[in-house]
């Protein structure tokens, strides 16, 4: 076990490593942080752009600046913004936990809900909880999470100003000033989740309840189930023990390739909620051209999917002892 | 393919979504040149709600917002089809090349994948569409980008699909004759795999919608003065409560256009793939129908008590009449053998036997067992007899054991039936058993998970969690066909043995009618549906009565006796 | 186990010299210091012409890799396929069309073996198709004739037909170039026995007329038995007998044939119920291995 973890520990950093080659060359070679200056009317003296490219070092080869990029990244330093006063790595060090909060609560919830709608949908395939749950899904899988995320923050400040009470929070992931208690402290930032984080469940929730109904119905029909029938056991027994736990696999592995989708989710989710999480930072990263903001924004990304695959890995072997013993 | 369209023909849903889908797709083509405003005409009448001269109302600045709808349609719908098309050009090539060649090529593309995997598709996309935005050709630019980030579902379908196919024999023998790869890839393997590329590439089209209006909702889609329906929802995220047309309308028009694409592509991929009725064990069996009572025939000693007696079985799928009227008896300790070949009905008969019939099938009759009625059990009712008084063993060893647990908590779990029996216990016994059935080890098998043993192995243990607690009949469903010919001596000795030690009752059923000349007392063979024979087994083979039998035992290729006796 | 042909004769249509495939052993196995795994460990026989030699073999025995890799599916460690002189491991050139031509294939599931998006008459022009030569459609008649089929087959798809319809257009397929050898893997294995009663004297019938030669490998002794002229059985990834049909059947010199042969049921309820039981396996136990592989680490 210790050395399939090892093994996926050593493969992860490589992908890690690709990938950041690839999102630097990908975002180096297509943008062009000084274009905004550039274009400015009335147009600034060639000697700021020079200097400009020099802060950022603009002039290297590409090989060269990755190097330098990368030397930075190891020791925590993301690289110059294009706007002199920003510290990239600063800034995103108090928003990653933010959309952290949001993205493992999200994920959890919905794979909770998804690990039950799928199993019971399969149970009874083509009767009363499926027919409502299926269609349910595909409703859920139709709707643009941004929409759903307009319609739920608009209809909760609705309801509040219909009661005149704070029912739900919909703007920001705290208060402003958060309060001074440590309990009160944990009860804005729960409040302030509950929307943002039943958008992004209700939206993978759909994906993957159809996933987990998939492989919940073919492992019904799986001779290791009619044997286990056979063998007389109790349904609940079978359930848990011959349907279910063979069918986590599939949607361990779902789960892990979506992560990225979901962290797509959440840059949504936080602009409609306007939270001062990694989508906004990305968002106004992406407006004013700091490239090297857009970089350490897709690098942290890669590495929280990277991360969580790792964990899905090892899951993975905690789950099928197929994969636990083949690979050690 | 004739056939899949019919059959998408009468998919309900899918006709239906697909309807909606067109009449949409017609509406962006042909209305836009009619409509009396253009998307970017201004009219005096400002933020007005729906009215017969603006059907969907207008927008603050005035703008008509049915005409701003269709462009938005226009745009949404030609994006999403350049994400496909280029998405699934892309994927099909590379999942194919992958899944053809393996090794290095697989290698690179599905490392190539997984980096595209890692990254969030929006940012990158935000990223690049905020590059391509404003230089005039955003539509096809942000297309480009999409479409390059979202090939890789395609190519991993792709990729698998070919990967199960190359082991399929079509492709050995283009390979033998000397086809190209080119010509196997493009003539064999896409062919086949075009099911599942055009429900992948229509599902495809509705996220590709959702991904397009994601962008224009974040600002780094379609630019204004252009428009498109997520941009129409960025500008109405304040209007919720007070404008709503302006936000319901172009936010239920993308609902209502990937609800059609998904349900168009469920409705084809059971076209090309039809569902067969669920197959769900753990439901409560139908009840057998009964016929009128059946004089009694044949039956003249109404002490003898058999232990199984099946009366007058049937089982019809439709119109199809799978299991004809048999009716078969198994005295305690008897061994049965029921022989016949594929489409015989035998497998459906010992189904029915155990309440495990499929769905969709439709069975009458009366089986009884131990002078109780057996059809017509609940769940919970058959539990008194499956495992404890009816075990059975199925055909293929490798899919009959549970894949996630260990031998021994597989043997717990039966064990437990009869009430908790302690760790220790549980232990003894099972390696007790296992032993009984001749397998060295059996404390170290115990911990061992089912893909550690052999075939042969696997099937030993079956039997030994069939005889958990001591049945009064054991059926066997071909428990050797899949095992070779050594292995299946070993396990045919292991069963009679078993057998013997418990002095079970046994019905074997099986296609080979030379394997049960060892071990049946009695047999019956089936054809079509029907017993045509059943003798005593000595009877049977030195005298068959049915031309049937007489065919089978004359057909089967078989070594000359003398060769076998003289070792 | 050598053939008694003397190598080199001309009456020789395939020759099998040496033939040894080595697969790079399982993580675990290569832990435990095991470099290799012998699928394949020095096999050597001819096929003459209008013969057929059958193969035996369990699963695991070696008999699918001696199979692909006289098909060219995959190269040998070392050793030689000859076919009338001319290397077969060669996949491109002139040879290697030639060998294409003259060498056929029928595969064991007659449910995958054909392309199911293909109409038959496609399935039978393909081998010209793939070889430039003219597709004839008297040809597809002719071909479909001489498998007893309809000629109204030609316009429906493989799923159309059943099992033993399937495998003769298999075989019609497989005659299409007018080959010498064909190679037939598991042919009947997938059939009901009526149905492969039916495939086997088909077999016999086209070898008799065409005087083709059969490279007939299944795991079942008494189907190869009943059509081959001589018999090899392999075991481990040898082959540990070798010789004509009644000697290898009448008088087995090997353990393992013995024990194969005593494992084949007999349809005879009075030698089925006099047979000693074999609970395990009595050959080849701990003491009693193979003979060490020629080349490289044992298996």
């Amino acid at each position: 076990m210790l050395r399939l973890i090892l093994r996926r520990l050593a493969s992860a950093v490589l992908v890690l490593l690709l990938a950041s080659v690839v999102i630097f060359t990908v975002i180096s070679v297509s943008g062009d942080p000084l274009a905004e200056l550039r274009d400015r009317q009335p147009p600034v003296p060639e000697s700021v752009i020079t200097a400009e490219e020099e802060r950022l070092g603009l002039n290297d080869p590409l090989p060269v600046r990755y190097l330098n990029w990368l030397g930075g990244v190891v020791t925590g330093d993301f690289g110059p913004s294009t706007i002199a006063t920003r510290d990239i790595g600063a800034e995103l060090g108090t928003r990653v936990g933010v959309t952290l909060r949001l993205v493992v609560l999200a994920i959890v919830l919905a794979l909770v809900l998804s690990l039950i709608a799928g199993t019971v949908s399969a149970l009874h395939q083509r009767r009363w909880p499926d027919l409502v749950l299926t269609p349910t899904a595909f409703v859920l899988l139709a709707l643009p999470s941004f929409w759903l995320a307009v319609l739920f923050k608009q209809w909760a400040i609705g309801l509040n100003e219909m009661t005149g009470y704070q029912l739900f929070y919909t703007v920001g992931a705290v208060s402003v000033p958060q309060p001074e208690a440590i309990g009160a402290r944990i009860a804005d930032i729960a409040g302030h989740l509950v929307l943002p984080t039943l958008v992004l469940a209700l939206v993978h929730f759909a994906t993957w309840s159809r996933y987990q109904r998939a492989a919940v119905a073919e492992g019904l029909a799986g001779d290791h189930v009619r044997f286990a029938v056979l063998k007389g056991l109790s349904r609940g027994r079978i359930v848990r023990s011959y349907v279910v736990r063979p069918a986590l696999i599939p949607i361990v592995t779902i789960v892990a390739l979506d992560l990225p989708v979901v962290f797509s989710g959440a840059v949504i989710t936080e602009t409609v909620f306007q939270w001062r999480g990694m989508g906004g930072f990305l968002l106004e990263s992406i407006a004013i051209r700091d490239t090297n903001a857009v970089l350490a924004w897709l690098l942290i990304a890669a590495t929280a999917v990277v991360v969580f695959n790792l964990i899905a890995d090892i899951l993975y072997g905690l789950v099928d002892p197929r994969v636990r013993y083949a690979k050690s | 393919m004739a056939v899949t369209f019919r059959r998408f023909v009468r998919h309900k849903v899918g006709m239906g979504a697909l309807a909606v889908l067109l009449i949409v797709i017609l509406v962006a083509i042909i209305v836009p040149p009619l409509w009396p405003y253009d998307h970017t005409d201004i009219t005096p009448e400002l933020s007005q709600s729906p009215s017969l001269r603006h059907p969907m109302g207008t927008d603050t600045l005035g703008r008509d917002l049915f005409a701003l709808v269709l462009r938005g349609m226009q745009q949404s719908l030609l994006i999403a089809g350049l994400v496909t098309i280029i998405a699934c050009v892309i994927g099909v090539v590379m999942g194919v090349a992958a899944g053809y060649f393996g090794r290095f090529v697989d290698a690179a593309v599905m490392r190539t994948v997984d980096l595209v995997l890692t990254l969030p598709t929006i940012a990158l996309a935000a990223f690049l569409g905020s590059l391509v935005a404003g230089k005039g050709v955003s539509w096809l630019g942000l297309a480009m980008v999409l479409g390059a980030l979202m090939w890789t579902s395609v190519a991993r379908l792709v990729r698998g699909v070919v990967l199960g196919m190359r082991e399929l024999a079509f492709v050995d023998a283009a390979r033998v004759m000397g086809a190209s790869p080119l010509r196997i890839m493009f003539r064999h393997l896409v062919p086949n795999a075009s099911d599942h590329i055009v429900v992948s590439g229509t599902l495809m089209f509705g996220v590709a919608i959702l991904a397009e209006s994601s962008l224009s909702f974040l600002g780094f889609g379609v630019q204004p003065p252009d428009t498109s329906l997520g941009l129409l929802v960025a500008n109405a995220q304040s209007a919720v409560l007070t404008r709503p047309w302006l936000f319901y309308f172009p936010g239920l028009l993308i609902i209502t256009i990937v609800l059609a694409v998904n349900y168009v592509g469920e409705g084809l991929r059971d076209a090309f793939n039809p569902k067969s009725s669920p197959t769900n064990p753990l439901a409560t069996p139908r009840r057998l129908r009964r016929r009128r009572p059946q004089p009694v025939s044949g039956d003249p000693d109404p002490s003898r008590k058999p232990l199984l007696r099946v009366s007058d079985l049937s089982v019809r799928f439709g119109e199809h009449v799978a299991v004809d009227a048999v009716s078969l008896e198994v005295e305690p300790g008897e061994v049965v053998a029921l022989v016949g070949e594929s489409g015989s009905g035998k497998s459906l008969t010992a189904l029915s036997l155990v309440g495990l019939l499929p769905s969709n099938a439709v069975g009458s009759g009366s089986i009884n067992f131990d002078g109780a009625e057996l059809s017509g059990l609940s769940f919970a009712q058959w539990r008194e007899y499956r495992g404890r008084r009816i075990a059975m063993i199925l055909q293929d060893p490798s899919t009959t054991l549970n894949p996630v647990l260990t031998i021994g908590a597989q043997f717990a779990d039966s064990m437990a039936l009869a009430g908790t029996v302690n760790r220790a216990e549980a232990r003894r016994r099972a390696i007790e058993l296992m032993e009984s059935v001749a397998i060295k080890d059996a404390e170290a098998r115990l911990d061992q998970y089912p893909h550690q043993l052999s075939g042969g192995m696997r099937q030993r243990i079956a039997i030994a969690l069939a005889m958990v607690h001591d049945p009064d009949l054991i059926i066997a469903d071909e428990p050797t066909t899949a095992l070779d010919v050594t292995v299946q001596a070993q396990v045919m000795a292991t069963l009679a043995l078993a057998r013997e030690r418990t002095g079970a009752a046994m019905l074997f059923i099986t296609h080979d009618l030379a394997l049960v000349a060892g071990i049946a007392d009695r047999v019956a063979v089936m054809y079509q549906g029907e017993i045509v024979e059943q003798r005593d087994v000595f009877a049977i083979f030195d005298n068959p009565e049915s031309d049937y039998t007489r065919k089978l035992l004359s057909l089967a290729p078989r070594i000359t006796s003398q060769a076998v006796e003289r070792q | 186990m050598s053939t008694k042909t003397p190598a080199g004769e001309s009456a020789e249509l395939l020759r099998v010299t040496d033939l040894v495939k080595h697969f790079r052993a399982p993580r675990a196995a290569r832990r435990r210091g095991q470099a290799i795994v012998h699928a394949l460990c020095s096999a050597s026989f001819s096929v003459g012409p209008a013969e057929t030699l059958g193969i035996v073999g369990e699963s695991g025995s070696g008999k699918t890799t001696l199979l692909r890799t006289i098909l060219g599916l995959q190269q040998p460690t070392s050793g030689q396929v000859l076919f009338l002189g001319q290397d077969v491991s060669q996949r491109k050139g002139a040879t290697a069309r030639a060998l294409q031509q003259e060498i056929s294939v029928v595969f064991q599931d007659p449910y995958t073996s054909l392309d199911p998006r293909m109409t038959v008459a496609d399935l039978l022009a393909e081998p010209m198709r793939i070889h430039r030569l003219p597709v004839d459609s008297r040809r597809a008649r002719t071909l479909l004739d001489q498998v007893r089929l309809p000629v109204a087959s030609l316009r429906k798809f493989p799923h159309e037909f059943s099992g033993g319809q399937r495998q003769r257009i298999a075989i019609a397929r497989a005659l299409a170039l007018n080959p010498k050898l064909i190679v037939l893997d598991e042919p009947v294995s997938a059939l009901d026995v009526s149905v492969q009663a039916e495939v086997l004297s088909l077999l016999k019938e086209l070898q008799r007329e065409r005087q083709v030669s059969y490279l007939f490998v299944a795991h079942d002794l008494a189907v190869v038995a009943d059509i081959s002229h001589r018999v090899g059985v392999m075991y481990g990834g040898q082959l540990v007998e070798l010789g004509p049909t009644a000697q290898v059947i009448g008088e087995p010199a090997h353990p393992y044939t013995r024990e194969l042969l005593a494992a084949v049921p007999v349809p005879d309820p009075r030698i089925e119920r006099a047979k000693p039981r074999m609970l395990q396996r009595r050959w080849p136990t701990e003491t009693d291995g193979l003979p060490p592989c020629p080349h490289g680490d044992a298996l």
